[in-house]
């Protein structure tokens, strides 16, 4: 900001759960560019308390790297940047740190009101502890013994957050003041100090009466009904809120992110802290808008512990957060989720169901760490596999399995998907391999990777500076894997499911025929563009209209080529595990090993 | 490029600082300069009951809001387990319904048909498990105690903290069997081999063994261990896992000496157990132990996954740019020449440092 207008030079960082990460994005002859970059690594949980610490010695990589003097040991952060060019001029910051918040969902119709609640919550950093709704067993509060000790529980581990949630606005008020009644009877056993805030996102009518009997009792806040009518679905509100108190209660709970947030907001420009979902979020969208995509994009962002979706697509924005699955700190919970079985039937080889579940606990132990072994690395992997499913099918539930027909991805023109377990792949193939299981996307789409993990850092400069984001993001952030060509369909394994004609820009030509069943890959580097004609068979559809229409298409390349996935959708799987060892085996060495 | 600070596994000899605190605010016992014992109490705190909901309107059959008609007890009357709290009398005692209260406590509250029952308070004593010197009181909560002696970081442990008298039994390349564990084990922090058997694990608890150390533990016994009265601690991981040299040298050096074992207390698995055996020296002269430290050349170092979990080295070079030539990964690491003489790559990461004691 030397002329003391234009933001030029900002410090993004992101304060995850295993890794702190920082980048320093500032005008090189005109255009924003990510000129160093840095991280720190969370090797145990007290590095959870040095975000800080952890921030400052990035920075000092840095200086070191770049010659610029970042940081005065005095004054913290040089802001605005100096006429020598010391110090930057804005600073943007996200973070995923903080551990989720615990909700208690406390709602009338188990089916309705407490479904939009539940996938509200599942949109923000927070995981549902226990859900009491009206209508478990008989009618009314108390049918049950169930509910009697859902609410020992909510005592014995008080929530931070019970979302009350129920009716439609203009509707019955009474069955949520029944609710509010009992919350009155609970704070007489809570102290002040383990009372959650209570958050009203139900029928409007009862704001008043509801905040009478618990706004002197709890912290309380009411916002907009998640589901104003029996048609309509709002969760910002509820979102809103709770990315707010995520934010408000680690600056409570740990200074350093009040330190954090204070720099922000204290210098110009800067924008305040943000959930590293909310700026993973940001980006997606702001991605969709950009290439302005038709069918839309797909962000997926697979942490240690978190797993985060976001479907960006004209028709809107749908998010979801899991802070309970992750390729670290998320395995053991994981694990409680899917059988060890569907795990490994996505390892190339035999390993015995209490040698992988050692294997995958031992892992979390030891949540910043590398496999060393090729066993670990398919372990992992595969497990990676099974968390962004689990996800997936909990933004599909939420869509209200409006994603397409047999619960498959809708088409997509992108997949933009980050996290180590992507980012650490030994190849692009194997991360390629990855989301294509995982995900199983259907038609004609991009695949790209976030190789350095610098989204959602770079979605909290997108908030910053739009056009800062934008440039880093296709200079420096991305690297494409490929084009994907994914038809739907069913036949014989090995009859041919689809014909294809690549012409590259010097005019050569590469015809293949792909039998149904197979995975092949076509090389077309990063960078160029080749034209495919496309013919499917009879049987297959590639998204084009009609089974068996084909056309041509202008395509680009990556760091894997052109992937064309024949293998059925949903993905066939053999039923002997020696058999599906093998097919694996051989997806794996399509893809390059 | 990455500043990663591998975390010191192990310290041969330290000046050590404790954290002794309450889950929950209470009375602090000790002040700064006190020498305390390891069974000495530091804080102690009254902990609430448990919650009882009684839904005491279905049990009288009436509607919740006629409930406080029929109440016997009123709200914040203390009761004993047995008494009636509410009741809807039939003629002469016949067909009476009542709701008694499963439990001595308090009713704390009466709303929407049910009985809120507050059981009493447990008194919380917190002990210093450590001998050592007061530095500093936290208010309320509990205090922070100096020592010095040898600290070793482990993998898992199943919640509990402890102390024994620590005692090395069986190899460390063998399981931990209920045979191994007799009447001399009794009150004794317990080190064993590469696993510790369900059997074994119960033997112990009737031997009244204060706490068990191997080096892995099958993850199928996490919820039986948790269940048990002592910790248990896996140093390496889950599985058949040879407990690393440098740490069993520590214990079997220390045999006889008083240990104490500290689950960390944090949210996330990253928080590793430490345990710690005391050894008398000046506190002032001893330097303090490390959380982190630099791999440079010649550092000592740990690896901790497999399937090099547990072994040894030296760190050969400055951290650089590095590939596994079998996992095909690429990361930030260093070469370390282990003390079986392979030269392994290894990333930063999986790397714990071990703190050597200067005096030798």
């Amino acid at each position: 900001m030397t002329t003391g207008q234009e933001i030029e030079s900002i410090l993004a960082v992101d304060a995850g759960s295993v890794t702190t990460k920082a980048m320093l994005v500032d005008l090189v002859d005109g255009v924003y560019r990510l000129v160093a970059r840095g991280e720190e690594t969370a090797g145990t949980s007290d590095s959870r308390e040095q975000l800080l610490a952890g921030v400052e010695g990035i920075v000092q990589q840095m200086e070191a790297a770049t010659g610029r003097q970042l940081w005065d040991p005095n004054d913290g952060l040089i802001m605005p940047e100096r006429e020598d060019g010391q110090g930057v001029d804005a600073l943007a910051v996200a973070t995923s740190a903080l551990p989720p918040l615990r909700v208690v969902i406390a709602g009338l119709i188990q089916s309705l009101s407490v479904e939009q609640a539940r996938q509200a919550v599942e949109g923000a950093y927070a995981v549902v502890q226990d859900v009491v709704a009206l209508d478990e067993g008989e009618q009314r509060w108390g049918a049950s013994r169930g509910i009697e000790a859902k609410l020992e529980a909510l005592c014995q581990t008080p929530p931070d957050v019970i979302l009350l949630a129920g009716g439609v606005n203009g509707g019955a008020v009474s069955p949520l003041l029944d609710v509010a009644q009992i919350l009155v009877a609970l704070a007489s056993v809570l102290e002040p100090l383990q009372r959650p805030m209570v958050i009203l996102a139900g029928n409007e009518e009862a704001r008043t009466p509801v905040a009478e009997l618990l706004a002197d009792l709890y912290p309380f806040r009411a916002v907009d009904n998640v589901m104003p009518d029996l048609e309509t679905q709002a969760l910002g509100g509820v979102q809103r809120e709770l990315e707010r108190l995520y934010i408000e209660r680690g600056a409570t709970r740990v200074p350093e992110i009040a330190e954090l947030q204070a720099l922000g907001t204290a210098a110009q420009g800067s924008a305040p802290l943000v959930s590293a979902a909310q700026a993973f979020g940001t980006l997606i969208r702001f991605v969709e808008r950009r290439y302005n995509l038709a069918h839309g994009v797909l962000g997926v962002d697979l942490g240690g512990a978190n797993a985060h979706l976001v479907a960006a697509t004209r028709g809107g924005t749908r998010s979801l957060l899991r802070s309970d699955l992750g390729t670290s700190y998320g395995l053991q919970q994981l694990l409680s989720q899917v059988s060890i079985e569907e795990i490994l039937r996505w390892l190339p080889f035999d390993m015995s169901a209490d040698e992988a579940r050692n294997r995958l606990l031992t892992r979390e132990l030891y949540p910043a760490s590398l496999p060393q072994s090729r066993e670990d690395l398919f372990l992992e992997q595969a497990a990676a596999r099974e968390a962004l499913r689990l996800a997936l099918a909990g933004l599909a539930a939420s869509e209200q399995r409006q994603a397409g027909a047999k619960g498959l991805l809708p088409p997509l023109d992108m997949i933009i998907a980050s996290g180590g377990a992507l980012s650490h792949a030994a190849n692009p193939g194997q991360a390629a391999l990855l989301l294509l299981d995982a995900l199983q996307p259907v038609g004609l789409l991009q695949l790209v990777l976030d190789p350095l993990g610098i989204l959602p850092a770079l979605g909290a400069v997108a908030a910053v500076q739009p056009l800062a984001a934008a440039q880093v993001l296709e200079q420096d952030g991305f690297l494409e894997l490929g084009t994907v060509v994914a038809p739907v369909g069913a036949a014989r394994l090995g009859d041919i499911a689809l014909k294809c004609k690549m012409t590259y820009a010097d005019g050569s030509t590469v015809q293949v025929d792909v039998p149904f069943g197979s995975l092949e890959v076509v090389p077309l580097p990063q960078g160029q563009t080749a034209t495919l004609e496309l013919r499917p068979t009879r049987r297959f559809d590639i998204g084009w209209g009609s089974k068996g229409r084909g056309g041509k298409i202008e395509v680009k390349g990556g760091a894997v080529g052109l992937i064309i996935d024949a293998r059925g959708r949903p993905l066939q799987l053999a039923a002997q595990p020696t058999n599906q060892q093998a097919r694996v085996q051989e997806w794996l060495w399509s893809m390059g090993g | 490029m990455t500043g990663y600070r591998p975390p010191v596994g192990v310290v041969a000899f330290a000046r050590l600082e404790w954290e002794r605190l309450l889950p929950i605010p209470g009375q602090v016992l000790v002040r700064v300069g006190d020498k305390l014992e390891a069974t000495d109490v530091v804080a102690r705190a009254l902990q609430p009951g448990a919650l009882y909901a009684l839904n005491a309107a279905r049990a009288l059959g009436v509607g919740n809001s006629a409930l406080p008609r029929y109440m016997v007890k009123a709200e914040g009357e203390d009761v004993q387990e047995r008494q009636v709290l509410a009741a809807k009398g039939g003629v002469f005692g016949l067909f009476r319904k009542k709701c008694v209260a499963p439990v001595s406590g308090s009713i704390a509250s009466v709303a929407q048909g049910r009985i809120l029952l507050e059981r009493e308070p447990v008194t919380l004593e917190l002990r210093a498990n450590v001998r050592g010197e007061v530095i500093n009181v936290i208010p309320d909560r509990g205090a922070v105690i100096a020592s010095t002696g040898a600290l070793v970081r482990g993998a898992w442990s199943s919640g509990k903290e402890g102390y024994g008298i620590v005692r090395v039994i069986g190899e460390r390349e063998q399981p931990l069997t209920a045979d191994l564990i007799d009447s001399s084990c009794h009150g004794a922090l317990v080190v064993g081999g590469a696993s510790v058997t369900r059997e074994a694990l119960d033997k112990a608890q009737e031997a009244k063994v204060r706490a068990i150390v191997v080096g892995g533990i099958d993850a199928n016994l996490r919820e039986h261990a948790a269940g048990l009265d002592y910790p248990v601690v896996a140093m390496q991981g889950f599985g058949e896992m040879p407990m690393s040299q440098a740490a069993h040298a520590l214990f079997e050096k220390h045999q006889g000496r008083e240990a104490m074992v500290a689950p960390r207390q944090a949210a996330r698995a990253s928080a590793r157990p430490e345990i710690m055996i005391a050894l008398p020296s000046d506190q002032e002269a001893t330097r303090a132990a490390a959380q982190w430290g630099e791999a440079t050349a010649g550092t000592r170092v740990l690896l901790t996954r497999a399937p090099y979990a547990g072994l040894a080295g030296q760190v050969a070079d400055a951290a650089q740019r590095l590939q596994d030539p079998d996992t095909g990964i690429a990361f930030w690491g260093v070469r370390v020449l282990l003390d079986d003489g392979r030269k392994l790559a290894v990333p930063l990461t999986n790397l714990d440092l071990i703190q050597e004691d200067p005096a030798g």
